[in-house]
């Protein structure tokens, strides 16, 4: 082969490859590409559907225990002031305690007042419990409400139990007792007036004018 | 020995220039064949990536309808986290006040009474007592016994009187302030848990 020859057989072959190289591999890299990086997503997305398919039938699995839970919470925070349910547990509770509510006197329901929280005082740091619950997810009303109820020290104690086990949940802010006297180790004399400031809570925002049902 | 050649010069040259050229365009043929080959699998490549998407589309298709079904359960879960917060959050520095009450009870001297009581969680958390007894020496033992109550602390009294005549009570009146060891325990429990 001389000379000449050999040099249009290498530049034949130089325009064939970058010919090649422009209209044929280019693309088809370019294509290659595309479609991997798009079956790597579509790969990385059906794993995570997987993920997502599996922690949702974990929780079907526990979705009967969960729906009890969830009428309870019902129960404990409802999603309307359902005044009427919360008057017949407070009466349940003094009746089961035999102490008698001689009035209630609940205001509509507002804004959560943020109410206070015992703060650990110095030089007496017991007690572990957070001093701050977590943010509420949804909004919140309170129905703030006195009640004064008569009854013996033991009953009234008792009183104070069942309200802290009733299935709407009230918290009790301030208690005052009076009338009757306290014995050491729970006996009482006479009979005690006791006036218990509480709130009840409601899963909605707070209304401008929220009727009782 | 010296082979002789009868074939004129220029018909070899020319031979060789045809081999030559032969040797050429098969060489470049075969430079492109290769290149070719090399495209070839980058198709198959190709098709095998849109192979392995298509099926990952159709798969995921698949789960998404499946998910979809399930999507009240994640809902309703959903939900449950957050009355579960709700609880949490109204629930936080809720006090006992009946352990409050029966700890100060057990913790009194035996010869005193409680006459009245009034408590308060507003910040900070505090407790006023009024109680009586027959002498002064209540007061203290009052003091010392009521110091061992860990649901509240910085004891005071700011009065203890006892009015004339032999058989008058000493009527005393002490505040304290109330810690966290007040609150109530496992209220939060009665109503979240079970569940998981």
């Amino acid at each position: 082969m001389n000379r000449r020859l050999l040099v249009i057989t290498v530049a034949a072959i130089g325009v064939v490859t970058l010919a090649w190289t422009a209209f044929v591999w280019s693309p088809s890299a370019h294509h290659l590409h595309a479609h991997q990086a798009a079956a790597n997503a579509a790969v990385r997305h059906q794993d995570q559907l997987k993920v997502d398919l599996s922690r949702l039938q974990a929780l079907q699995a526990k979705a009967a225990a969960e729906k009890i839970e969830g009428d309870r919470l019902k129960a404990a925070l409802p999603d309307a002031p359902s005044l009427d349910t919360l008057v017949l547990g407070l009466n349940s509770a003094a009746a089961q305690a035999g102490v008698d509510v001689t009035a209630i006197q609940p205001s509509p329901p507002g804004a959560l007042s943020g109410a206070a929280i015992v703060t650990p005082p110095s030089g007496k740091a017991a007690g572990a419990a957070g001093s701050a619950g977590p943010a509420s997810a949804e909004p919140l009303s309170e129905i703030h409400f006195s009640l004064t109820a008569l009854g013996g020290g033991p009953q009234l104690l008792d009183f104070l139990n069942r309200l802290n086990k009733l299935g709407r949940i009230v918290v009790v802010d301030g208690i005052s007792l009076s009338g009757g006297k306290l014995h050491p180790g729970g006996q009482g004399e006479g009979a005690f007036t006791a006036t218990l400031t509480a709130r009840a809570f409601v899963r909605q925002a707070p209304p401008s004018a929220t009727p009782a049902r | 020995m010296h082979r002789l050649s009868l074939v004129p010069p220029r018909h070899a040259e020319k031979r060789r220039q045809k081999h030559g050229t032969i040797v050429a365009a098969a060489t470049v043929g075969a430079v492109f064949a290769g290149l070719m080959s090399l495209a070839g699998v980058q198709t198959f490549r190709v098709h095998q990536a849109q192979g392995r998407e298509s099926r990952a589309k159709t798969a995921s298709q698949v789960l998404q309808h499946r998910i979809d079904a399930l999507a009240p359960v994640g809902a309703a879960h959903a939900d449950l986290i957050h009355r579960e917060q709700d609880v949490r959050s109204v629930l936080s520095g809720d006090v006992d006040w009946a352990h409050l009450v029966s700890s100060v009870q057990q913790a009194m001297p035996g010869d005193a009474l409680v006459s009245s009581l009034q408590g308060s969680r507003a910040n900070p958390g505090s407790v006023n007592i009024a109680g009586t007894g027959s002498d002064q020496n209540i007061t203290a033992r009052w003091i010392e016994g009521l110091v061992r109550v860990d649901a509240i602390s910085s004891l005071w009294v700011p009065s203890a009187n006892k009015p004339g005549g032999p058989h008058q009570d000493v009527t005393f009146t002490s505040t304290a302030t109330l810690t966290p060891a007040a609150q109530s325990n496992g209220r939060v429990d009665q109503y979240i848990g079970g569940a998981r």
